[in-house]
């Protein structure tokens, strides 16, 4: 009675079943098919020392089944119809199937024949040493004499294990087999791997180029007596000094490379509207609250404006915090990819006030979405920052992405120092 | 400080009583003097008062400020209004009230963290 077998003996059984034909032909219902999909890949990555092991293992199961005496005939011509659906194709009459069943080949490998004699079968255990001991091998007379004796069982189950030695050996082509964490992973890596190569385009594609005349115009930035003013803003030789390779930006620089981006932005149409603020605007927001600010845009009209530049200076960092009123958010750019939560909280709260005090209703906080952009091009050293920070500033006033690396700053600089000198950016 | 900032800012927020009471008080002796008040105030919120003539030129503010602060004059920013402004400006150019307040800021750098 099948029945009585254990649950964990008759899954394998099935398994072995399932592993004589490897394919979807298997029409056995879905535990069946479950089974056959778990023990698929092992079978087909196996190396042929395990294979082996395996093959014995599960043989030697089938054979202890199907010539237990509880077992009888009935389960035998019941896993005879189920060999014959799941094994041959269904061009075959049943007579050939039958013929192909009952025939057994004696001239094969001596390697493979093997005892049927059902008290040996009986008596064989699962570990593979006491299995070898059991049944020991047997040369082409001695098993062509034995089966000479077998009963049609015998003759089934000899044949059915032929069957699954020969199954076993097959090497399923790599594209039907389901991996799916694998293939997860070469999706990743395929990504990663995709991904270094855009940047590496960009790094390749992103040239910053002066003009012909950079190098005397920067040179003589450094003269003494050099200076440039707007809007009241000076900057002079002392200050070009923060911009040599290595050295710390101040707050000149960057508020006059502000206001070159606020005159760039009202001479150059199809630019977006820009404001930007000076240095001191947010930390005197910041220690000193709103009403301290509040007439610093008495002159502007900051809600009709695209965007708002706000340089952000942190003791002895320099990052960049831009208000986009067409997208109704509030980016922080920080080239050491740091949070600054206090900073978005504050600006917000900013906003606020002066959407109160200047247009004279509320803003509705909820259409703002507040960020602090993390793929963006990162600092590698402990100077640059100022330089990343008026980068960020200059692209954003376009609308143009950015594209720029650590390795550029070198150039950025040069090229800071020329637009500083010839009083409009490139 | 609101009451003095609200002087030059009537047209955007008259609806602040305290502001027009400062108005009305403000502009008698804007109108009798020549001279005005100013306040200096520095990054760290302190304060400094000065009293000087429309017509000169906030320089001497400015050095005043500095030799009383204890900075080099050309290290400390003077901004109106979030404004930078120079030595050259006088209140009348820049349109200073009695009691404005101008900020005064010191050297930012920065490099990274």
């Amino acid at each position: 009675m099948p029945g009585s077998f254990p649950r964990k003996q008759k899954l394998r059984t099935r398994r072995a079943m399932a592993a004589k034909a490897p394919s979807e032909k298997i029409d056995q219902g879905t535990t069946h098919h479950q089974s056959f999909s778990r023990s698929r890949r092992p079978l087909v990555t196996d190396n042929k020392a395990r294979t082996g092991g395996l093959l014995r293992d599960r043989t030697n199961e089938l054979v202890r089944h199907y010539t237990m005496p509880s077992n009888g005939l009935g389960a035998s011509s019941n896993a005879y119809s189920r060999w014959r659906s799941t094994s041959q194709s269904s061009s075959q009459t049943e007579s050939e199937v039958l013929s192909e069943f009952l025939s057994l080949n004696t001239t094969d490998d001596p390697s493979q024949s093997i005892s049927f004699d059902s008290q040996s079968a009986i008596s064989i255990d699962d570990s593979l040493p006491e299995i070898d001991r059991a049944s020991p091998r047997m040369d082409d007379a001695q098993a062509g004499r034995k089966a000479v004796g077998m009963s049609k069982s015998e003759l089934w189950i000899a044949q059915l294990r032929k069957k699954i030695e020969q199954s076993l050996q097959v090497t399923v082509p790599a594209k039907s087999v389901a991996t799916p964490a694998y293939d997860l992973i070469c999706k990743d890596e395929g990504e990663l791997e995709r991904r270094i190569e855009r940047e590496r385009q960009k790094k390749s594609t992103t040239r910053i180029s002066l003009p012909a005349d950079a190098d005397s115009v920067i040179s003589s930035a450094f003269k003494a007596g050099f200076s440039r003013e707007i809007n009241n803003t000076p900057v002079t030789a002392q200050d070009i000094v923060t911009l040599k390779p290595g050295t710390w930006l101040n707050d000149e620089v960057i508020n006059y490379y502000m206001q070159l981006i606020i005159s760039r932005a009202e001479k150059t149409s199809g630019l977006p509207r820009v404001h930007a603020f000076n240095t001191f605007f947010f930390s005197t927001l910041r220690d000193s609250g709103y009403m301290r600010v509040r007439r610093w845009t008495r002159k502007t009209k900051l809600f009709e404006k695209d965007l708002a530049i706000v340089p952000v200076h942190l003791g002895v960092h320099w990052c960049c915090a831009a208000i986009d009123f067409r997208k109704k958010t509030i980016a922080y750019y920080d080239a050491l990819l740091g949070d600054n939560e206090e900073c978005l909280q504050l600006l917000m709260q900013y906003l606020h006030e002066e959407s109160k005090d200047k247009v004279g209703c509320e803003l509705d906080a909820s259409e703002w979405s507040m960020v602090c952009a993390k793929d963006i091009p990162r600092q590698k050293n402990g100077y640059d920052c100022g330089v990343f920070a008026i980068t960020f500033a200059e692209y954003l006033a376009r609308d143009a992405p950015l594209v720029f690396s650590q390795s550029h700053c070198p150039t950025l600089r040069r090229k800071i120092i020329y637009e500083i000198a010839s009083g409009a950016l490139l | 400080m609101d009451s003095f900032d609200g002087n030059k800012d009537d047209v955007v927020s008259s609806n602040n009583n305290g502001n027009q009471q400062a108005d009305v008080k403000e502009k008698k002796p804007e109108t009798s003097t020549e001279h005005i008040n100013l306040k200096v105030v520095s990054a760290d919120n302190s304060e400094v008062m000065f009293k000087i003539k429309r017509s000169t030129k906030l320089e001497k503010l400015m050095q005043a400020y500095c030799s009383r602060a204890g900075k080099a004059y050309g290290t400390v920013r003077f901004l109106v209004d979030g404004e930078r402004i120079n030595g050259d400006n006088t209140p009348d150019g820049l349109g200073l009230e009695d009691g404005d307040t101008i900020d005064a800021m010191t050297e930012q750098i920065g490099g990274s963290c």
